[in-house]
């Protein structure tokens, strides 16, 4: 009887340890962080903080007021969904014509303020071929960053391997810094936020 | 036409169809490793004009991504071809692509790009390889690309 007791308790050992391991095997997927309710009648712009871009040149969010603007959080390291972001960042922004295109902004803000400094993100910018007019690769203050992710809804931590848990959103901002439509999730279909663009430039 | 003759026409017309679906393939690459080891496998694949490939995501979260100017990259597949991305995959998804045209294609994966996570496919039975444009294409790409090759083009000669 002994022996089957041991017998058990071996077995039931090595089921959770089989456990652990594919726990452990699936643990570098970092699992997308909902993002929180808005209050869509508030402006970003209220929001008077002093961010950098990767031309080194300070700017304000208020800066951009009276144009549509796109707005992406993410973080330079990434090796998981962060390029996709900015690969639906960049299929919204080229699904525009050229001239809508022109009257449109991208800030695709970093939240990894200790590494992604304004050399870093211009770097980045280059290589992924986005060092372009319309597009402002941002950093800033932790706590101003903290303060824009909040007011998009989006949501971040770190996982304590220098990497971070976010929520996937691409938002696009109105002409007075109002949050006009969100689009949640990767390899989204990207339609619906561009016609919001482009009737917003018709309406000026 | 006499009945006898439309079947006649039907039955090789069927049989002309089944051949034309037989002749195509479906071929297989994996998609495996989460960071440094990602890799696609075999990192070059030959196939022919039509044959279904088939990506199959073992582990990780990856992407098969044309290198063309839609996806921001240097053109590396054959001039005036439709660029392709399969969006993000995850472990257990299937991605399917048909190249119709002869050439070479150059691919990659969007997430794992700068660690050399990157493949090609030869459609057709040319393996000459086009000079394609190697400015801004990681030097682990290259790598990886090139060595494949070689290693491609050495298992051909045995056979």
């Amino acid at each position: 009887m002994r022996s089957v007791i041991a017998y058990m308790l071996a077995f039931l050992g090595i089921l959770s340890l089989e456990a652990v391991a594919q726990h452990g095997h699936h643990g570098h997927e970092k699992k997308a962080l909902k993002s929180e309710e808005i209050h869509a009648d508030h402006s970003l712009y209220h929001l008077d903080s002093e961010f950098i871009d990767h031309r080194n040149e300070p700017l304000k969010l208020s800066n951009f007021k009276g144009e549509p603007v796109i707005v992406v959080l993410f973080y330079g390291n990434c090796t998981q969904v962060c390029p996709i972001l900015i690969q639906d960042t960049w299929r919204l922004f080229s699904s525009l014509d050229e001239s809508t295109q022109t009257k449109t902004k991208v800030l695709a803000v970093s939240f990894d303020t200790e590494n992604d400094t304004p050399e870093t993100l211009k770097e980045y910018a280059e290589y992924e071929q986005l060092d372009l007019p319309e597009w402002y690769f941002i950093t800033g203050k932790h706590t101003d960053i903290k303060m824009l992710a909040t007011m998009l809804g989006v949501k971040y931590q770190q996982t304590g391997d220098g990497h971070f848990a976010h929520s996937n959103l691409v938002t696009v901002l109105d002409t007075e810094g109002k949050i006009a439509k969100r689009v949640e999730g990767l390899n989204q279909p990207m339609n619906e936020a561009a016609t919001v663009i482009e009737a917003m430039l018709k309406n000026l | 036409m006499k009945p006898c003759n439309v079947v006649f026409l039907i039955i090789v017309l069927g049989i002309s169809c089944s051949t034309y679906a037989l002749s195509t393939d479906t071929l297989t690459v994996k998609v495996l490793g989460i960071a440094e080891d990602a890799r696609f496998e075999p990192a070059v694949l030959q196939v022919q004009p039509g044959d279904v490939i088939r990506f199959k995501v073992v582990e990780g979260l990856h992407t098969v991504t044309a290198y063309h100017p839609d996806n921001r990259r240097p053109m590396r597949i054959p001039d005036k071809t439709q660029s392709f991305n399969s969006g993000m995959l995850t472990a257990g998804q299937t991605w399917f692509l048909t190249l119709d045209k002869i050439g070479v294609y150059d691919y990659f994966c969007l997430p794992h790009e700068r660690m050399g996570h990157a493949g090609r496919i030869i459609s057709g039975s040319e393996t000459t390889i086009p000079t394609y444009d190697d400015t801004l294409i990681p030097e682990l790409v290259l790598k990886t690309i090139n060595e494949a090759q070689k290693s491609f083009l050495n298992q051909n000669q045995k056979k």
